[in-house]
């Protein structure tokens, strides 16, 4: 196990990203061997439609395939982050910096040629979120005094 | 060529590779960092389930623990605004019951000495104290799930996020052993196992394993040790997803005994709780 420390700096996030400059979002099915700079409203985005067959459901393409997509919006009181790792001077510790350079309040996540459904990661994603609210949410005393698990002296 | 300079040289080159990550967070993580210009910070801490290191995340603002969980596929990549991130995992910081963290310690040692600011607390280890608490974290899940109406066939995670169909009304026991699957990823595994015999689960175990998924062990919860590798891999479902139907055949066979030691278990919470208010 490598011990892993990081931080994201987040300071004045909302003054340099307004919500009307959401970053565009898209999860898409491949897996595509390179990262950086590409024209992807050029190539991807300006051929979404409108799947004229399900409502709600989105069509396009990427390498001629078909794609089935669909917005899905992040649960309430959360937002989408992009973090960009930041360079420092290289040093053996496994500090990493992360620089938050937008955020999204909605993605969309994209199929090979399969509607979207209850059972894509997303939306278990979104569950995910709910579960671990009932499961971490810490227990007020008020009630019962007794279900602290610690005595305190 | 020293060894810095060559470590620097495959830095650029991650670089090239991986840039962005993509995180869903409590925006309220986010509002309380303005005027004290902190950081959202990642330490490894032991895990209480495996022992090992998971990724957790801090807060800027306040002392909130946050648990650091990536969903990943191995074909699945991101757009992001005019660029293209090979790694299409998405991260997420949920928060997280800081009493997870603290119990394997507790139990450990028995007495422990926290001093606080303006004086000193003494903690101890409660064995029954503990049962109490989880018990309305039961209690809470329960509500949660039956709100969200989540299948609960299978006996993991992965396979229980499949929605609930109609014809599948999943009974209290199976609710009860899902909740108690899902307690157990935080919990180490000789406190699982009281829990489980607490809840009145540890009956019918012949019945149980062969109605709730043998396929996987269940719960071996992701070691996050390093926020590049993708280490929960929910794809599992889709494999699960197709012998649900043998697995619900298997179920009604032993429905009965197994509502039988749900009343039971649902008995012990209750009574449990009425003993001790007084």
């Amino acid at each position: 196990m490598s011990n892993y420390k990081g931080c994201v700096e987040v300071q004045g996030w909302k003054n340099k990203y307004p919500s009307n400059n959401d970053v565009v979002c898209h999860s898409v099915p491949c897996h595509i061997k390179c990262s950086g700079p590409a024209p992807v409203s050029n190539f991807f985005t300006s051929y979404i439609e409108p799947d004229e067959n399900n409502a709600g459901i989105l069509k396009s393409s990427f390498r001629g395939r078909p794609l089935r997509g669909q917005e899905i919006q992040l649960p309430e009181g959360y937002v989408g982050v992009v973090m960009k790792s930041v360079d420092k001077t290289v040093t053996d510790e496994p500090d990493k910096r992360f620089r938050m350079t937008g955020h999204f309040r909605k993605l969309t996540y994209w199929n090979w040629d399969q509607i979207p459904s209850q059972n894509d990661k997303f939306v278990k994603a979104a569950q995910w979120i709910k579960i671990a609210h009932a499961i971490h949410t810490p227990l007020t005393l008020s009630s019962k005094q007794q279900e602290h698990p610690l005595d305190t002296e | 060529m020293t060894a810095q300079m060559k470590q620097k040289e495959e830095m650029k080159n991650n670089n090239s590779s991986s840039q962005h990550k993509i995180v869903f967070l409590p925006e309220s993580l986010l509002n309380g960092s303005i005027e004290r210009e902190k950081d959202i910070s990642f330490v490894t801490l032991r895990h209480p389930q495996t022992g090992s290191g998971a990724l957790f995340g801090f807060g800027p603002s306040d002392t909130s623990v946050y648990e650091v969980t990536q969903f990943s596929e191995e074909y699945r990549s991101w757009f992001i605004g005019e660029s293209v991130e090979q790694d299409g995992i998405l991260f997420m910081m949920t928060p997280f019951d800081p009493l997870f963290l603290l119990l394997p310690y507790l139990k450990q040692f028995h007495n422990l000495i926290f001093s606080e600011v303006g004086g000193l607390r003494v903690f101890r280890y409660n064995a029954n104290k503990v049962l109490m608490w989880l018990e309305q974290k039961v209690e809470n899940l329960l509500r949660e799930l039956k709100r969200q109406n989540i299948c609960v066939s299978g006996g993991s995670r992965v396979a229980t996020f499949i929605p609930s169909n109609k014809e599948m009304t999943p009974s209290n026991e199976m609710y009860l052993q899902y909740v108690y699957e899902l307690l157990t990823e935080y919990l180490s595994e000789d406190l699982g196992l009281e829990l489980k015999s607490h809840l009145g689960l540890e009956t019918n175990k012949a019945e149980e394993s062969s109605a709730c998924s043998t396929e996987e062990p269940p719960q071996k919860r992701a070691k996050l040790n390093d926020a590049v590798e993708p280490e929960e891999d929910y794809s599992v479902a889709v494999t699960l997803e197709s012998k649900t139907k043998t697995k619900e055949s298997k179920l009604t066979t032993s429905q009965k005994r197994l509502m039988k030691a749900d009343k039971t278990g649902m008995k012990n919470i209750q009574s449990f709780f009425k003993k001790k208010i007084n």
